[in-house]
């Protein structure tokens, strides 16, 4: 090993092409590992992981994984994946290049740019850092904040520069399946005790699970032709989910954005029935008796239209109720109903799915043992 | 940044809560609680302990950069002093009788010269002065104690030693290069701080007298050598209390780095982190058992209705069974658990009690002897009562450290954080005797008994014993020298040694009380054993319960599943998988805690 000491800082790389281990360190710590970087380094070369030069993406999460923190990777992440990640309490680390970074800084980080870029040619992903957060508080000024080794600073970039620093390792992200109990005891104390945020740059988390699947249902990134003046398709749906969270917007203005054009509604509707199928899950721990007057009430429906009115009639009943997650839960199917009634797509379809795939695992389950039974006939006549 | 581990441990403490709320399982969430904050308080006690005129002192006053500790060669330390951090200066002082301690409040530092060194009637029989002061280095929650030194006659001394070894968290020992370590040093570390002590170090005071680096070195490896035992080698820091006194008035950054201060706080700040560090691992260690007894009720409900195992009820209501009976051989003192029990810890008493005669012989003859040859002894008649009642009390308190040791060592094998008992009613029999002499009893003949080294049996087969008995193997017992082979070495040779027929009055009005307060001593061991066996017993019975209670839990939710319809265990299922998420995750995050793979 060849490498240079550059200096003492809790969050700064020890050498000029440790920053992957030194982010893996941080995070390590951040779960109560007591591990010194130059324990991972040694223990990196010792398994061939490092020899000097870096560590390669694919072997980014190794050394969580070593001290049995489960890793997802995503070669083609999204700002809503990223997002969703830290929502979830998830550690969250990405390849940029430095050099979008980096650019404005002088001094003495130009020595170690220019090594990076001999090392590995410019325009390159030619780094590692976590990403903190992201702050959405000003939708015209989203940052986001990164935990960078190589600077040895926190920091936020404005979320463009970001992007076009995370863009060139192909939007490269390694995520913890996990979060450390710091972010479940907030949850704990700020009486949520699920296992995500509940609130996103001012819209619920389930407003932004919508945004999510329609992030994924937008073409690659890597495939976009920058050279045009069309908005990012990406880009644009962020500014329409900051728009969204900040009230400027309804969910019925999105036909104004550049990537509504671009969405594949089918794709969307999958991406949903998985997110549809999880909260029903979830939310089954604890209201499973509503959930299965939801199934029976919806076999019963076949007009889209009376399928959003039944949800947002539920909504506003448990709402009222003081049962917000299921209230939430509804409103989101209100919204999906309508962005599939825009979009062409029958949302019935989604729900029939689902259902058919749980009544398969509960063949003939007879609901009416915990059903409400609503009566959903006065629905029909709306 | 990272936090620190009691912060991330609160963070798994708080997000354990609604876990365990879930589970019904609050009073052992207020335990966990409990202990949590029991450690976020708890100081770290160090110890400092050593030879006379070693620099116990300079060493402390070195360390927390002020003169605290009166230094003055010619006159030892006599009382116990334990520093602590104080937002003002606070000195308070105890003193009298070991088992009647008054105290007072003194006014300044400088009084502390008048308490700490000297004879005990020279410092008013001053036992302890609690000092607290606003020092930066305590501000962590250090706790220095320093003590007398450790080979002197003085018995007073030695009770206070072995009174606050067990208290110690970490033991330095204080060594010097001015003289090779002494056989009383080297047996003290053996037999009192090595099988004791949490955390400990050796310091090797004066090494500015080291003339070069390979005779420092050469000397650091014999001090290793003579304090290695079979746990482990000792750190081993040479250090120079008197360069950093030098260097904190001259700030000749020199004298620092040569004084070797900056390693040894190095050495300190590690010690107690590791110290709390091993607190937090067994409460770690406890959030998983706790989680474990969540977890395994779950997953065994979601197999069963993945794959049922149709024998599964049957299969626990046998091991149910199995436990029930174990549960009432603990309850039946003829059962052969029991007796194989109580025959573990009746050896390990015998070990202590074998102890106890080595010391009563050593008692009756060496120290008497010395004792009421003492000028001392003729001038004040109460003076020699005392010292012998004091030297009582160190056996006492040196048994005492035998026999915590071991208890805490096989509640750790039970896995109960429970303290052991008794340690409310310590020994406290004093012996009362007119020692003023009369005509008659002059020339009366002095005992003399041969000092003699018993094999000092430990109490270590208690623990090896219990862990076999636990384990099942119920034939493990031991062999062990009865006690009455001890008696054998209670030779009492009547030889006229004393010096004056004072002393030999003395000796003859003393030996027969010892005898009698040694017997005392003797019953106050059973008791303590025996009270010790009852509360094993009962903890046992405790563990024995939970884990029938956890069982038949499982066993009513398995029965409950299997009336169900196989869609109703179908939608069981899913909402036992949601269940299951928040419990995985906290107990992947609870593992994580303080592991480190790459070590």
């Amino acid at each position: 090993m060849e490498a240079t000491l550059i200096g003492e800082n809790p969050i700064q790389q020890q050498y000029n092409d440790t920053c992957a281990i030194k982010s893996q360190q941080i995070i390590l710590q951040e779960f109560g590992i007591p591990v010194s970087e130059d324990q991972l380094v040694q223990w990196s070369h010792d398994h061939g992981l490092y020899n000097g030069g870096g560590t390669n993406p694919e072997d980014v999460g190794t050394l969580l994984n070593q001290a049995n923190i489960p890793t997802s990777v995503n070669s083609h992440g999204t700002i809503f994946d990223l997002t969703d990640e830290l929502a979830q309490g998830h550690k969250v680390i990405v390849g940029v290049d430095s050099g979008e970074l980096w650019a404005k800084d002088q001094g003495v980080w130009a020595e170690l740019k220019e090594w990076w870029e001999d090392f590995s040619g410019h325009e390159m992903p030619d780094h590692a850092l976590i990403v903190t957060s992201i702050d959405n508080s000003n939708p015209n000024d989203p940052k986001v904040l990164v935990t960078d080794p190589g600077s040895g600073e926190v920091r936020h970039y404005p979320l463009e520069q970001f992007m076009d620093a995370w863009k060139d390792s192909g939007h490269y992200m390694v995520s913890t399946e996990v979060s450390p109990a710091e972010f479940t005891s907030t949850q704990v104390q700020h009486n949520q005790p699920s296992l995500h945020l509940s609130d996103i740059a001012g819209a619920n988390y389930n407003d932004f699970q919508l945004f999510h699947d329609m992030s994924n249902a937008l073409p690659p990134t890597d495939v976009w032709d920058s050279s045009t003046n069309h908005d990012h398709p990406v880009s644009s749906l962020m500014d329409a989910y900051l728009q969204y969270g900040h009230d400027t917007i309804s969910l019925d203005d999105l036909s104004q954005f550049e990537f509504y054009s671009h969405l594949d509604p089918t794709t969307f509707a999958n991406n949903f029935s998985d997110t549809f199928h999880d909260n029903y899950n979830h939310l089954s721990q604890n209201y499973h008796g509503e959930l299965s007057d939801m199934q029976n009430s919806v076999a019963q429906i076949h007009d889209p239209a009376v399928l959003s009115d039944y949800f947002n009639h539920q909504a506003i009943n448990f709402d009222g109720l003081g049962h917000s997650d299921l209230a939430d839960f509804f409103h989101q199917q209100v919204h999906y109903t309508d962005m599939c009634h825009d979009l062409g797509i029958d949302p019935l379809n989604t729900y029939t799915t689902q259902f058919d795939h749980f009544n398969n695992m509960d063949m003939n389950h007879d609901l009416s043992v915990d059903c409400l039974n609503t009566d959903v006939s006065q629905f029909n006549h709306l | 940044m990272a936090k620190d581990p009691i912060s991330q441990m609160e963070d798994i403490v708080v997000s354990l809560k609604p876990i365990l709320a879930k589970s019904k399982k609050q009073l052992d969430f207020k335990s966990v609680e409990d202990s949590l904050d029991k450690i976020k308080h708890r100081e770290t006690n160090i110890l400092v302990c050593g030879e006379f005129k070693r620099g116990k002192s300079s060493f402390i006053n070195a360390f927390l950069e002020q003169e605290l500790c009166p230094v003055d060669t010619n006159i030892a330390t006599a009382a116990v002093s334990i520093i602590k951090y104080g937002e003002k200066v606070r000195i308070t002082r105890q003193f009298g009788d070991l088992s009647n301690l008054q105290s007072e409040e003194l006014h300044s530092l400088e009084q502390i010269t008048q308490y700490a060194k000297g004879k005990a009637e020279d410092i008013d029989n001053t036992v302890l002065l609690e000092i607290e002061v606003p020092n930066q280095k305590l501000k962590s929650g250090i706790v220095l104690i320093d003590t007398p030194g450790v080979g002197g006659l003085d018995p007073r001394h030695a009770f206070l030693t072995n009174y606050f070894l067990p208290k110690a968290d970490i033991t330095l020992f204080i060594t010097d290069k001015d003289s090779p370590m002494t056989s009383t040093e080297i047996e003290f570390f053996a037999k009192k701080i090595a099988p004791y002590s949490r955390q400990c170090a050796v310091i090797v005071n004066k090494a500015d007298l080291f003339k070069s680096e390979e005779e420092q070195k050469k000397w650091v490896a014999d001090v290793q050598n003579k304090c290695k035992n079979e746990k482990a080698i000792p750190k081993v820091i040479p250090i120079s209390a008197m360069l950093k006194l030098e260097f904190l008035k001259t700030k000749d950054a020199e004298d620092l780095k040569d004084s070797n201060f900056d390693l040894i706080e190095k050495e300190i700040n590690s010690l107690s982190e590791n110290f709390k560090k091993g607190l937090l691992l067994e409460l770690k260690n406890y959030i998983l058992s706790l989680l474990d007894e969540v977890h395994k009720p779950i997953i065994t409900q979601i197999e069963q209705i993945r794959v049922p195992d149709h024998e599964l009820i049957e299969k626990l209501e046998v091991e149910v069974k199995g436990y029930d009976q174990q549960r009432q051989k603990l309850s039946d003192p003829n059962s052969e658990y029991r007796i194989n029990l109580a025959s573990i810890i009746n050896q390990a008493k015998n070990g202590v009690e074998l102890r106890l005669q080595e010391e009563s012989i050593l008692l009756s003859a060496n120290k008497l002897q010395l004792l009421a040859c003492s000028p001392n002894a003729r001038a004040n008649h109460n003076w020699l009562t005392q010292e012998i009642n004091n030297a009582v009390g160190s056996i006492a308190s040196e048994l005492d450290l035998m026999i915590d040791t071991a208890f805490e060592q096989v509640m750790f094998i039970v896995g109960s954080d429970k303290e052991s008992t008794a340690f409310t009613s310590r020994f406290d029999y004093k012996i009362k005797v007119n020692l003023t002499p009369s005509e008659k009893s002059l020339g009366s003949i002095a005992h003399n008994a041969v000092k003699h080294s018993l094999p000092a049996m430990g109490v270590t087969m208690l623990v090896g014993g219990i862990a076999s008995i636990l384990t099942g193997g119920l034939s493990l017992i031991p062999s062990i020298l009865g006690i009455g082979s001890a008696l054998a070495y209670i030779t009492k040779n009547a030889k006229d040694s004393a010096k004056s027929s004072d002393t030999a009055f003395f000796v003859n009005q003393l030996n027969p009380q010892i005898q009698i307060a040694m017997r005392h001593l003797s019953s106050y061991i059973g008791s303590r054993f025996a009270d010790f066996n009852q509360q094993l017993i009962s903890i046992l019975q405790e563990s024995v319960q939970r884990v029938i209670d956890n069982k038949s839990s499982v066993i009513g939710s398995l029965t409950k599943l299997k009336a169900e319809s196989v869609q109703q265990q179908q939608l069981k299922s899913k909402l036992l998988s949601e269940e299951l998420k928040p419990v995985e995750n906290l107990m992947a995050v609870t593992k994580l805690f303080l592991s480190n793979p790459f070590e």
